[in-house]
């Protein structure tokens, strides 16, 4: 079988160096004093879990843009409803991902963020919806914030269609939906990612 | 302890090699650069097998470069570490056998005598074989019998000469859709046939049966069914007690002895310390690309530019295996109840492919070699199928009601089938693998550079297969029909870079795949393909790695 370009983990990289993405924020008007990786100082008001290298107003930001990208509207379930917060704060600790790819999603948060504060004088999350729609044409309107809303929604379909075993797709709420058939076996605690790579060199 | 033989890599192409030297009681030692994954390992997750890529190396640590020629015809450079678009194929024991669909076509006759055949084509590096057909088809036989592939032989204008007169497993379990396919197939007078796949239909030796279990390319094989090298050939080999593997072990450098001959592979352990392997025959199959890096790397005063390369021929002639991909969707509310719900039935293979223009005698293109159309379905991935919704055709990021909507109407309302066609990639000029000497891997060696040259008269016939191919799938009803004409090399389909031949100016390799140069390497997987047929290649590479199996025993016999 071909496997084809687009089959290849399309967008699962996106070629962007810091110094494009500075310049794509001085494009779109946004200050580059940004407080990248700040911690999450207080961790009891992000609601349950902790949400390290995000800081609470980076996680706000971020459970708000994933509304918007995958909202609770009555067709399936939302973006919160599949864990997709919390599978962002994990890819963020995966040790495997690449530094430059984790730091790719937090400076567009931290850009998105910024450009709600230019534009409307206040956080993301606390925009009307309307308002969150507005601003996130505007930050798609460029290149390299385009790539990281497209690996955004990519970040959602892993959250929507993975195996709950990785703490993603409660109660198979993605599969039921799309009416997907994940195939057989699935992953157990041994074979999963990524216990996968220890396994497969115990003698 | 010195080893009668070394095999470095352990897929199609050595896994014939050590199942036959280990039962003939030789030594056999198998140096595999990745770990040793069982088949309960594997299971049908998504994120190990594709989106994670558990079973290939990290980018970080081990990249490719790939050259192409961009819109502006330009040749441009790309790690695939930038570009997120692995090269690597299953870098486990059995490497990319593991993880192959397993289309078992056989090479035609004309394959092996393109040039005189069809004649040259300028911008092409064309040859003949110098083996014909009636020296490979015992191998192909003893491919479907010991490596295992299911099918039903059914008479066609290309039907290549067979010793036997069927496969030794019957087809794996359809689809109502090949049905749909056979009827339209009629109407057009289209030569259609069940596609022989690499995986049994019954048990074998150990082996379970397919079991449907709705992912097979990409994955690695829960019940054994997928006839890889791993299950079928090194494990038997492992039974006779003369085939010892060592997982995690990447060569690095092939050390001769100033006489043209190898005495040690030195490799890398899982702890990355540098060790070495001595014996007496050295048998490379590390993949056509990385095969042609470790001569290249193996450079010493006796082969400055590389391990059996004082012609410069290794690397050359990259060859693979491609021509387009096209695809068309059929919706649920077109078919009654019945018919839906039998397409909707996961699992299930299409398995039917034509070779009617495997030769083509066109007005426009004149007589020229044609290919090979495969019928599948599209893969069960969901996260791969959500992926490509998530933009519309003119670019533009879908988010919110309008995607989900989206969404759920391609997971529940329809059916996408789509065709693979495989034409000849014309080896040229502008195909091959050298070193990159600007970036290096996770120890410090260049990694290969693959220059990914193209030659357009390979689109044409493409495209002439495609429009035959569009027909069949408008015929059948089937909506939004189109195929896209690849020119990008896929990186699980290759070979070439070690040609064999007659004259060790041109080529690499002897007719036995033996290394002209150095008296004792073979090479037994892909790369010696000098042209590559309009078939994928796995099949003809088992079946060739058991043929060079017989002339590696008769060398030892003879030899030493």
């Amino acid at each position: 079988m071909i496997k084809e370009e687009e089959d290849i983990q399309e967008d699962y990289k996106w070629e962007l160096s810091r110094k494009e993405f500075m310049r794509s924020l001085l494009v779109i008007g946004v200050a580059v004093n940004i407080p990248f990786f700040t911690s999450c100082e207080t961790k009891e008001d992000s609601k349950e879990f902790d949400c390290t290298p995000l800081s609470t107003e980076q996680l706000k930001v971020l459970q708000a843009v994933q509304l918007v990208l995958f909202p609770k509207e009555g067709n399936g379930p939302s973006a919160l409803e599949i864990n997709a917060d919390k599978w962002i704060v994990y890819v963020l600790n995966d040790a495997r991902e690449p530094q430059r790819e984790k730091d790719f999603i937090v400076e567009h948060l931290e850009g998105l963020n910024q450009l709600s504060k230019e534009t409307h004088k206040a956080p993301y999350d606390l925009l009307s919806i309307d308002q969150q729609e507005g601003v996130l044409d505007l930050f798609f309107g460029d290149k390299a914030p385009k790539r990281w809303g497209s690996r955004m929604l990519t970040l959602i379909f892993e959250a929507l269609l993975l195996d709950p075993l990785y703490g993603v797709n409660p109660n198979n709420i993605g599969w039921t939906w799309l009416n997907h058939n994940p195939g057989a076996p699935r992953p157990n605690k041994q074979n999963k990612y990524p216990t996968i790579y220890t396994t497969m060199n115990e003698v | 302890m010195k080893y009668d033989v070394c095999v470095i890599g352990s897929g199609a192409g050595a896994g014939p090699v050590i199942y036959e030297l280990s039962k003939a009681g030789y030594k056999v030692v198998v140096l595999e650069k990745g770990p040793w994954a069982k088949t309960e390992d594997f299971n049908k997750d998504e994120m190990t097998a594709t989106r994670r890529d558990s079973f290939r190396p990290a980018l970080k640590d081990e990249c490719h470069t790939v050259v192409k020629k961009n819109k502006e015809g330009k040749w441009m450079k790309r790690s695939t570490y930038d570009s997120g678009r692995s090269f690597w194929n299953g870098n486990c024991v059995g490497g990319s056998s593991n993880f192959m669909s397993g289309y078992f076509h056989r090479l035609k006759p004309i394959d092996f005598n393109l040039l005189s055949e069809f004649g040259p084509i300028e911008g092409a590096n064309v040859v003949d074989w110098p083996i014909n057909y009636e020296e490979l088809e015992s191998y192909y036989e003893k491919t479907e019998r010991i490596v295992g592939v299911s099918g039903k032989v059914v008479d066609h204008s290309f039907l290549e000469p067979r010793s036997t007169p069927d496969f030794p497993f019957p087809p794996l379990q359809e689809n109502i859709f090949s049905s749909w396919l056979d009827k339209g197939a009629e109407k057009l007078k289209y030569e259609i046939f069940p596609t022989p796949r690499g995986i049994i239909s019954e048990p074998k030796e150990g082996r379970n049966a397919c079991y449907y279990s709705n992912y097979c390319g990409s994955y690695g094989c829960s019940s054994d069914a997928k006839s890889s090298s791993r299950v079928a050939l090194i494990g038997e080999a492992g039974k006779t007690g003369n085939c010892k593997v060592l997982p995690n072990s990447k060569v690095f450098h092939l050390e001769t002895n100033g006489d043209g001959r190898i005495i040690r592979a030195n490799f890398y352990d899982s702890g990355n310390e540098k060790q070495y392997i001595e014996a007496t025959i050295f048998v490379v199959a590390a993949q056509a690309v990385e095969t042609s890096r470790l001569l290249l790397m193996s450079k010493n005063t006796e082969f400055p530019n590389g391990l059996a390369n004082n012609s410069g021929q290794v690397g050359k002639n990259m060859v693979y295996s491609s021509g387009g991909v096209g695809s068309g969707q059929l919706y649920f509310s077109d078919l009654d109840k019945e018919d839906a719900e039998a397409l909707d039935t996961p699992g299930l293979f299409i398995n039917r492919a034509i070779q009617q223009w495997y030769e083509i005698d066109h007005p426009e293109l004149g007589r020229v070699k044609g290919g090979t159309v495969d019928f599948v379905s599209e893969h069960a991935n969901g996260i791969t199928k959500a992926i490509k919704l998530k933009k519309t055709s003119g670019g533009k990021l879908l988010y919110g009601s309008g995607l989900k909507k989206r969404l759920f109407d391609y997971f529940t309302k329809q059916r996408k089938l789509k065709f693979e066609i495989f034409v000849d990639w014309l080896p040229n000029d502008k195909c091959y693998v050298t070193l990159d000497d600007e970036v290096k891997d996770k120890w410090g060696d260049p990694v290969a550079k693959i220059w990914a040259g193209h030659h357009e008269h390979d689109n044409k016939v493409a495209r002439y297969l495609a429009d035959k191919t569009e027909r069949l799938f408008k015929e059948i009803g089937m909506k939004n029909v189109s195929t896209g004409i690849g020119s990008s090399p896929p990186a699980n389909l290759q070979a070439g870079g070690c040609r064999f031949g007659n004259d060790p100016k041109t080529s690499v390799l002897d007719k036995n795949c033996k290394a002209h140069e150095v008296d004792n390497l073979y090479v037994s997987d892909g790369s010696f393909m000098p042209t590559g047929g309009s078939v994928t290649y796995t099949f003809s590479i088992y079946a060739n790695s058991f043929r060079v199996a017989d002339k590696i025993i008769a060398d030892l016999n003879s030899n030493y």
